[in-house]
């Protein structure tokens, strides 16, 4: 017990001694190279973290704010079901006019956003409808447009809708004849 | 917030850790590269000393630098530096090292490496060639933890509340944990002068 004391003190004494011998000189090189990667890798925020954050904390709140407003605005210029009661409401209505004018080359842009994000939200009925509405130029040109997924589905529809159509027994134009 | 309160007039080779952490904190580049010039030594060793290879340390050494970078605004700047450098390369050498235990046993797995590569060698025969016997040794029966306070303590000459901070524990824990690690040590050391030495035999 007494040489395990021992031992431990002189260990300490060794410990701190060879500790020191692992510590290499300073290395310029790799000094240069460790703050070169800070900097190049924490780009934006090089100096005062704490300050730009603080700083930009107004901007934050403006934008938050705006943010906020520009939903109440939103929510409040929908056509609420007083308003407009029944067919304005209907997700498959609004989904039929997003696509009002998709099918003219020189309005595709504009309504997109719209058509996507109702797209989205359309039932398999909104859909079919939508694809009514988008009937002939609407399905060519949807092969240029850029948004994939709710156009394909669109695509999709109508194609069934037309394949639908077309398995039905033809209708007799020939007026029914009438008794008598 | 004091920032930028130290004068300018005394260079920065002489002026305290804290000083100089508090300049660059303030977007003084010249006084975060002399703490980087200042420490690279100190965490090289302190890598080193846990056996990690002279890449691998590096490697440690500049990610410490750049999270001390990225997070001067964590640091409070009436405590003293070291301990909260220490943490962050600490903390940066336990996650290597799970990280590097996963990609073996991920390998072991698929059954890449059956056998040990001759060009990574074990982190005791890293240093062995190194003037530090005790320390490879440490590196061999401690824990990663025994031995990170063991070296704070005898090569950071830092207080046990300090090295509390670092480990996350009470000063009383690393203490325990201190005094531990140095009876381990002592056996093994005992086990180790014994007439017929054996390699790696000090568990």
């Amino acid at each position: 017990m007494t040489s395990t004391r021992s031992l431990i003190a002189d260990l300490e004494g060794r410990l701190a001694e060879e500790a020191e011998r692992l510590v290499e000189p300073a290395d310029p090189a790799r000094v240069a190279r460790a703050i070169d990667a800070a900097h190049s890798a924490s780009m934006g925020f090089e100096r005062e973290p704490r300050g730009r954050w603080r700083a930009a904390l107004p901007l934050l709140a403006a934008a938050s704010l705006l943010l906020a407003v520009g939903f109440l605005v939103m929510m409040h210029s929908r056509p609420g079901p007083a308003a407009q009661p029944s067919p304005a409401a209907d997700p498959v209505e609004q989904f039929v006019n997003a696509f009002d004018g998709v099918h003219t080359p020189d309005r595709l842009v504009a309504p997109l956003d719209g058509v996507q994000r109702l797209a989205s939200l359309a039932t398999p009925s909104g859909l079919a409808t939508g694809a009514q509405a988008f009937w002939s130029d609407g399905v060519r040109l949807a092969e240029h447009l850029p948004i994939a997924q709710p156009i394909r589905l669109l695509r999709d529809a109508a194609a069934a809708l037309r394949r639908a159509e077309t398995s039905q027994p033809p209708v007799d134009p020939t007026p029914a004849p009438t008794g008598a | 917030m004091p920032r930028g309160a130290t004068s300018s007039a005394i260079p920065l080779q002489e002026r305290s850790d804290e000083e100089l952490a508090r300049s660059a904190r303030a977007g003084a580049a010249s006084a975060f590269e002399a703490l980087v010039a200042r420490f690279e030594p100190r965490l090289m060793a302190f890598f080193r000393s846990r056996g990690v290879d002279r890449p691998a340390a590096e490697d440690l050494f500049q990610e410490t630098v750049l999270q001390m970078w990225r997070r001067f605004d964590h640091y409070d700047t009436t405590r003293p530096l070291a301990p909260w450098l220490f943490t962050i390369a600490a903390r940066l050498m336990i996650k290597t090292r799970m990280r590097r235990q996963r990609e073996e046993a991920r390998e072991r797995i698929v059954g890449a490496r059956a056998t040990p590569r001759a060009d990574n060698p074990s982190p005791v025969d890293d240093i062995a060639g190194s003037d530090a016997s005790l320390w490879r040794l440490a590196s061999e029966v401690l824990s990663p933890e025994s031995h990170t306070a063991l070296w704070l303590r005898y090569a950071e000459d830092m207080a046990p509340q300090h090295i509390a901070a670092v480990l996350g524990k009470r000063p009383g824990a690393v203490r325990v944990l201190l005094h531990r690690a140095r009876r381990t040590l002592a056996e093994a050391l005992t086990h180790c002068q014994a007439p017929a030495p054996r390699e790696g035999a000090a568990s």
